[in-house]
């Protein structure tokens, strides 16, 4: 009792407790996942930030203009001829390329910038095309190079600036952009830290919830092995009670029961007066009853502590079924019912102890007499029922109804409890003689039908010839 | 068939002819030159790959550079420095070449580049193949319109 008033003191608490602390850990599990998102993004923003560089192109582009320029201006004042004019010119180009093909357009656009000026340089490229190839052979007097130049330098005028200027705006989106993705990782290392910090504290309400829990089912387990303990000391003391109080009981009632006997004696010879002797005679069988009570206490106090012995001999069934028969004609008498025995006309050998299957016989015999209507008579065969011996006592008594045949053997079972005085018992006969005959080797059993009687039978293994 | 392709060269690079020398290889204790007509004569490596520089992947076809670094005895943990048209140069460890098969792409879409689509001669990672490739580090090591290598 005290170990369940305290389970259901922690239970439910506990209960909410954990249910608390699992939802946290989901809530936890979702951050970690948002997390892990976001820090996937960043590193895609940080890989789009760094990879192919915009910058760089562009600021070669300008450098590519300029050597560009330097060398058209070198020719106009012709101190040298320039044989790789075109090879500048197509190295400017493909800087353009660059910038408006593969990913740098979008890394561009991604910004928020305008490339227009990369297209109108390259559609000025287009125009000045021509004059540049026409640059090369030496066909060109130098007045007409000269003039072809300064036009070309002319169309490229103001290039320089805007294309500064576009490299000036790409640097400082990259570095907004940059800016950002670091923001954006410091603010991710922070929260990842909070993430730390708040599983570890989980844990550690998780561990001190598991100690709880462990110091509770111990001591739990210390009560239940304590409550165990004076259970099974309990029952050994009742048990002691029993036998010191049943032993206690018989002494005195076998000096009264034998002081009754020869006051019957004495009185039956002096005295004709009915009343008294009536008295007397009640006294004397509920005396019997109550010895017969001690003495089936005892005994089954014995054999729940299996303190019961067998002595297996020789023993023939007809002479143990007679005398049985013979100690219980007494008693059946007071309920005006007689036995017919019939034993079998051999020997019937069984190696058993004669005192224990009389004991049970005794038990079958005045149990059939007990329900046996006045003036009925109980049957007992004995006979050899293959390898086995077997006795059957065969009355006409009120029968054992169907839902009942299941527990006759129990202890303290009665078909009728308490029905008259004379049929009253201590419902341990049967529990006994079950006990007693499995101790023996043998079987017990019956069959019954209400209202028809019964017939109960006792197996005992024979003893085979050959042996 | 090696006329039809000398025609075409001839016709299609307005900047370096045929056999003029485009590649120029120096080791330490020796440097040698190819042609386009040198480098079309090597065994070609098709990659068919994506790069940040190209809109959707594209097919190119050079010789793999390991032959020429194997040709000249050049060592696995040596360096090579790009040098390109411009002068500028990048850095790629000669290991490169020998792990994965990095090419001296001469050809695009089956057509020779031009100075202004980085050609003549790009240095291209099988990227699309090997994902690992599709790195910054890698990004910086395709050199276009390269014009010498200098292993140190």
């Amino acid at each position: 009792m005290a170990a369940q008033d305290h389970f259901s003191r922690i239970a439910p608490k506990g209960r909410f407790v954990r249910a608390f602390f699992l939802s946290l850990f989901m809530v936890a599990i979702l951050f970690v996942f948002i997390v892990i998102y976001k820090l996937d993004e960043r590193i895609q923003n940080i890989q789009v930030a760094e990879q192919s560089d915009p910058v760089w192109v562009a600021s070669q582009l300008q450098f590519e203009l300029l050597r560009l320029k330097n060398e058209l201006g070198q020719l106009a004042l012709d101190y040298t001829p320039q044989p790789d004019i075109g090879l500048r010119f197509d190295i400017a180009w493909s800087r353009i390329t660059v910038l408006t093909e593969g990913r740098l357009p979008a890394v561009i656009e991604s910004y928020g910038l305008n490339a227009d000026i990369v297209q109108e340089l390259e559609a000025t490229f287009g125009r000045i095309e021509p004059a540049i190839a026409a640059l090369a052979p030496d066909g060109l007097s130098t007045e007409q190079r000269r003039a072809s130049v300064e036009d070309i330098l002319r169309q490229l005028e103001g290039y320089d600036l805007s294309i500064r200027d576009f490299l000036v705006e790409l640097a400082q989106a990259k570095s907004a952009a940059m800016a950002d993705v670091r923001t954006g990782l410091l603010s991710l290392s922070n929260a990842i830290a909070y993430l730390g910090a708040t599983v570890l504290i989980l844990l550690a309400i998780f561990v001190f919830i598991l100690l709880l829990d462990l110091s509770a089912s111990k001591q739990a387990e210390t009560k239940t092995r304590r409550l165990a303990e004076e259970a099974s000391s309990g029952a050994r003391m009742k048990a002691n009670f029993m036998s010191v109080i049943s032993h206690e009981l018989r002494t005195p009632l076998t000096s009264i029961l034998g002081g009754l006997t020869l006051l019957k004696l004495k009185l039956s010879n002096t005295t004709i007066d009915e009343t008294t002797l009536k008295l007397i005679e009640v006294a004397s069988r509920n005396g019997d009853r109550l010895l017969e009570l001690i003495n089936n206490i005892l005994d089954a106090q014995a054999l729940s502590e299996s303190r019961v012995t067998v002595v297996q001999k020789p023993v023939n069934l007809n002479e143990v079924a007679a005398a049985a028969v013979e100690d219980c004609e007494a008693y059946a008498n007071q309920f005006g019912v007689t036995y017919r025995l019939k034993t079998a006309t051999e020997t019937v050998e069984v190696l058993t102890d004669r005192a224990r299957v009389g004991q049970i016989l005794v038990n079958l015999l005045s149990n059939a007499a007990k329900f046996t209507p006045s003036g009925g008579i109980v049957d007992i065969r004995v006979q050899k029922f293959g390898k086995q011996a077997r006795v059957e006592v065969i009355d006409e008594g009120i029968g054992i109804p169907q839902h009942l045949q299941g527990s006759i053997f129990s202890p303290f079972y009665q078909v009728n409890p308490g029905t008259t005085g004379a049929t009253k018992s201590s419902g341990l006969g049967l529990s006994i003689s079950k006990q007693l005959i499995d101790l023996l080797d043998g079987e017990i059993g019956f069959n019954s039908t209400q209202g028809q009687g019964s017939i109960f039978w006792i197996e005992l293994p024979l003893i085979s010839s050959d042996q | 068939m090696r006329a039809i392709i000398t025609a075409a060269s001839l016709v299609m690079f307005p900047t370096f002819a045929f056999g003029q020398d485009i590649l120029t290889v120096v080791a330490s204790d020796r440097s040698e030159s190819f042609s386009l007509a040198d480098l079309l004569s090597m065994e070609q490596t098709t990659i068919v790959t994506k790069n940040d520089y190209v809109d959707e992947a594209t097919e190119f076809r050079g010789p793999s550079l390991r032959y020429i670094l194997e040709d000249m005895d050049v060592e696995r943990d040596a360096t090579l420095k790009m040098v390109a048209l411009n002068d500028f140069s990048s850095e790629v460890p000669a290991a490169d070449a020998f792990d994965c098969d990095l090419i001296l792409a001469v050809f695009r879409e089956g057509e020779p580049m031009s100075v202004r689509e980085k050609g003549p001669i790009w240095i291209i990672y099988p990227m699309d193949e090997h994902p690992e490739l599709r790195d910054e580090i890698y990004n910086d090591r395709l050199v276009w319109q390269l014009k010498t290598i200098l292993v140190e």
